[in-house]
């Protein structure tokens, strides 16, 4: 096959820069192509001119395809000559007239590719030798096949069509088709791209008489003869649903009753996936409804859709007989799972999972949702063994890692409280592995609590001195101990003694920073869903805390440190206080402004606001920073980063404004 | 150049997984990406379509055929045309640039 042209050593030529003989060499060569070229010797020195004769000789005989005489008259070219490349190209050019590929293939690539016998020879090589063509970049494709299109005589209609076609004239181009089928009776497999190239062409421009046009050039697409799918694609593209999947209905039929297209585990296949594909559709009627019923634009401005019955079959008759046709295929009880979730049908889901995690034993949501389950019914091993699973799926995943840390967190707080030490320690291990530093307070205490039961109190001594080393660390650790020794039900006198320190610290109501430092030691339990007695005196006091704060203390820091901590644990409520007092004291404080554009966009996504004022409270915010850049880069980063993350259309839409 | 992922990966419609894996293993060792960049990117997008029996089915569903253009059927006329005798003044002005001085 093709290799890297590599000239004979005689022939291969020097760069001028090289030596000056060598640049005499190569403008030789040179001065060879042009005289080709112009059909004249004038440049040559005298003694090439007999060869140059020689190589214009023989091709005319080529030309008059008297190919053995043209053979003859290369002969007279000798190694040596400046016309070696010519002779070379000719041989390739007699070869390829007689129908020998692999024997042009194997003249050409010899060729030099900075000499013009290599240029010419190009689109013909580009036509014969697939390797060549499928290793050139796509630019030189793209000229060899437009040089060979001069060169070859291609049907006239075929260029036609690729015009009307860029012209999207399916009319015109339906009419060059019917010339290209007569043209090409002995070529089906061509009619048959061309057929195709015109089915989903009507997808992107058609209209609905280029149907029976298409019937009547081509015959009933195979696949599709009734234009089953190619209608439901197009339903589906205009967003009318219910059409659209009447269409896939029957189409899914049709492919039932074909088992010679659709053979035994392709066919049911198929017929799954078309159902879980209405299965969706009718899942987005149901949440938005047909395109043609509402006005898209409303939505964005806050517009409300009607609340509708769900399509027949529902959604979730289309998934369940996907389930049925193709059992060992997941996706469709992935997306029923999902959608129980996200009801909230909780019973429902986990019947779900537990039928996903037979067909794909490492789906992770699945795994989650039954660790979790699992960990409340206080199968702890199970609830172990699922998580572990899920984690071996996703060892890098921090989502996942977070998850699997609370099942471990959970399942050690028990073991400590049945007194199983050993099993206790063995699972703080594990849970050390993953690594999580932003918990390495949470977990220190943990440990903490877990060895004073034991009665390891040289362990006990050194975790304590561990966490003392940093203030905010201390401050968030005498919080995590107090909840630590309630779920561990550590004995009464070692629990009173934390939980003395804790209430100590929340009734001096010290540093704004003492108080960001409980909230997110609050939220650490928040977040894994660990509820303890006295949970709800804890955050009263916090709150109030904050509360004195904002009335005493309301400087910019305090307020944007709280709004920091507040936003990162979604508490509307309170952070909306931080807004309304940091907007009323500072109005040309930018933080305060993002604070409430952040607010908006948690309501957004709650379904309670709108698009449009979540995106003028960033602009707000951005506008307000930019009067002083420097204080503020950061911020300005941290808006245009979120603006970028709202929906596309809408950015494009309101810019435009 | 064809965009059917059979074509480009030179097997047939009916071949299972393990003969589709074979086949892409030794083009991307015949077209490695530092090499024939293009040409690999193409293999390796051709695989994906059609690496399991559900790529498979879904590529037959909703994607056969749509990539193809009518550039690309032009191409692959103009390689299965037979061959011609070009004239060498009509070959020199399609392809070769003017002499420079």
């Amino acid at each position: 096959m093709s290799r890297t042209p590599s000239p004979p050593p005689s022939l291969n030529p020097v760069p001028p820069s090289a030596t000056h003989e060598a640049g005499t060499a190569w403008s030789l060569l040179l001065l060879a192509d042009i005289a080709i070229q112009q059909g004249k010797p004038d440049g040559l020195p005298e003694v090439h001119r007999p060869i140059w004769a020689k190589v214009r000789e023989a091709f005319q005989h080529y030309e008059a395809q008297r190919d053995e005489q043209a053979r003859q008259a290369l002969q007279a070219i000798p190694l040596g000559s400046p016309f070696l490349e010519w002779k070379v190209l000719l041989r390739g050019l007699l070869a390829y007239s007689a129908q020998d590929d692999a024997k042009a293939i194997d003249n050409w690539q010899r060729l030099d590719p900075r000499r013009l016998p290599a240029k010419l020879a190009a689109p013909l090589r580009w036509q014969i030798d697939p390797t060549f063509r499928q290793t050139l970049p796509r630019q030189l494709q793209q000229q060899y096949c437009q040089q060979a299109m001069q060169l070859l005589p291609l049907p006239e209609a075929l260029t036609k069509l690729a015009r009307a076609l860029h012209q999207t004239s399916l009319t015109s181009a339906f009419r060059l088709a019917e010339e290209l089928v007569a043209l090409w009776k002995s070529h089906p497999a061509r009619v048959e791209r061309l057929a195709n190239l015109f089915y989903w062409q009507i997808l992107d421009h058609g209209e609905p008489k280029d149907l029976s046009k298409f019937t009547q050039i081509f015959g009933p697409p195979k696949h599709d003869p009734k234009f089953m799918r190619l209608q439901a694609l197009i339903y589906e593209r205009q967003g009318q649903i219910v059409l659209a999947n009447t269409y896939w209905h029957s189409y899914e039929h049709w492919i039932a009753t074909q088992p010679t297209l659709w053979p035994g585990q392709m066919g049911e296949l198929a017929r799954a996936i078309l159902w879980e594909r209405m299965g969706r559709n009718a899942l987005q009627y149901l949440q938005n409804g047909d395109d043609d019923e509402f006005d898209f634009i409303a939505q964005p401005l806050g517009g409300k859709r009607p609340t509708r019955l769900p399509l027949q079959p529902d959604h979730e008759a289309c998934f369940r007989t996907s389930m049925r046709l193709a059992p060992d295929w997941p996706k469709p009880a992935v997306a029923l799972f999902e959608y129980y979730l996200q009801q909230q049908q909780t019973d429902r889901a986990f019947a779900m999972a537990e039928e996903l995690l037979a067909r794909d034993p490492h789906h992770l949501g699945a795994l989650n949702a039954m660790a979790r389950v699992r960990c409340d019914r206080g199968e702890w091993e199970v609830a172990l063994e699922l998580t572990q699973r899920a984690l071996a799926t996703a060892p890098l995943d921090p989502q996942q890692r977070r998850q699997t840390s609370e099942i471990y967190e959970r399942y050690i707080r028990q073991a400590s409280a049945q007194k199983r030490f050993d099993r206790a320690r063995q699972l703080l291990g594990s849970l050390r592995q993953l690594q999580l530093l932003d918990k390495t307070v949470m977990h220190l205490a943990l440990e903490c609590v877990l060895e004073q039961k034991a009665g390891n109190s040289a362990r006990v001594e050194a975790i304590r001195q561990q966490l003392s080393a940093n203030p905010v660390q201390q401050i968030q650790s005498l919080y995590c101990l107090a909840v630590e020794a309630i779920e561990q039900k550590l004995q009464t006198k070692g629990k009173s003694a934390y939980e003395n320190d804790l209430q100590r610290l929340l009734d001096e109501q010290g540093s704004v920073m003492t108080l960001c430092a409980l909230l997110t030691a609050a939220q650490w339990y928040r977040d894994a869903q660990v509820t303890y007695r006295g949970q709800a005196t804890y955050q009263t006091k916090l709150h109030k805390w904050m509360d004195a704060l904002i009335k005493t203390q309301p400087t910019p820091e305090t307020l944007r440190a709280l709004g920091e901590v507040l936003l990162a644990q979604n508490q509307v409520f309170r952070l909306r206080k931080i807004v309304k007092a940091g907007k009323e004291l500072f109005p040309n404080n930018p933080w305060f402004c993002f604070f409430e554009a952040e607010l908006k966009c948690i309501q957004w996504k709650a379904g309670q606001a709108e698009l449009s004022t979540v995106w003028e409270a960033y602009q707000r915010a951005a506008r307000l920073a930019k009067a002083k850049t420097s204080e503020y880069a950061d911020l300005l980063a941290r808006i245009d980063a979120r603006q970028k993350q709202l929906p596309e259309m809408f950015t494009e839409f309101f810019s435009f404004l | 150049m064809s965009q059917d992922p059979y074509t480009i990966l030179g097997i047939d419609p009916q071949a299972d997984d393990a003969t589709i894996r074979q086949r892409y293993l030794q083009l991307v060792r015949e077209f490695p990406p530092e090499h024939a960049p293009e040409k690999f990117a193409a293999i390796r997008a051709a695989y994906e379509q059609v690496q399991s029996l559900e790529s498979r089915v879904s590529y037959r569903l909703f994607a056969q055929g749509k990539n193809d253009s009518v550039e690309q059927l032009i191409e692959d006329v103009l390689c299965q045309m037979p061959r011609t005798r070009p004239q060498l003044r009509l070959w020199m002005q399609t392809v070769a640039p003017k002499p420079s001085s």
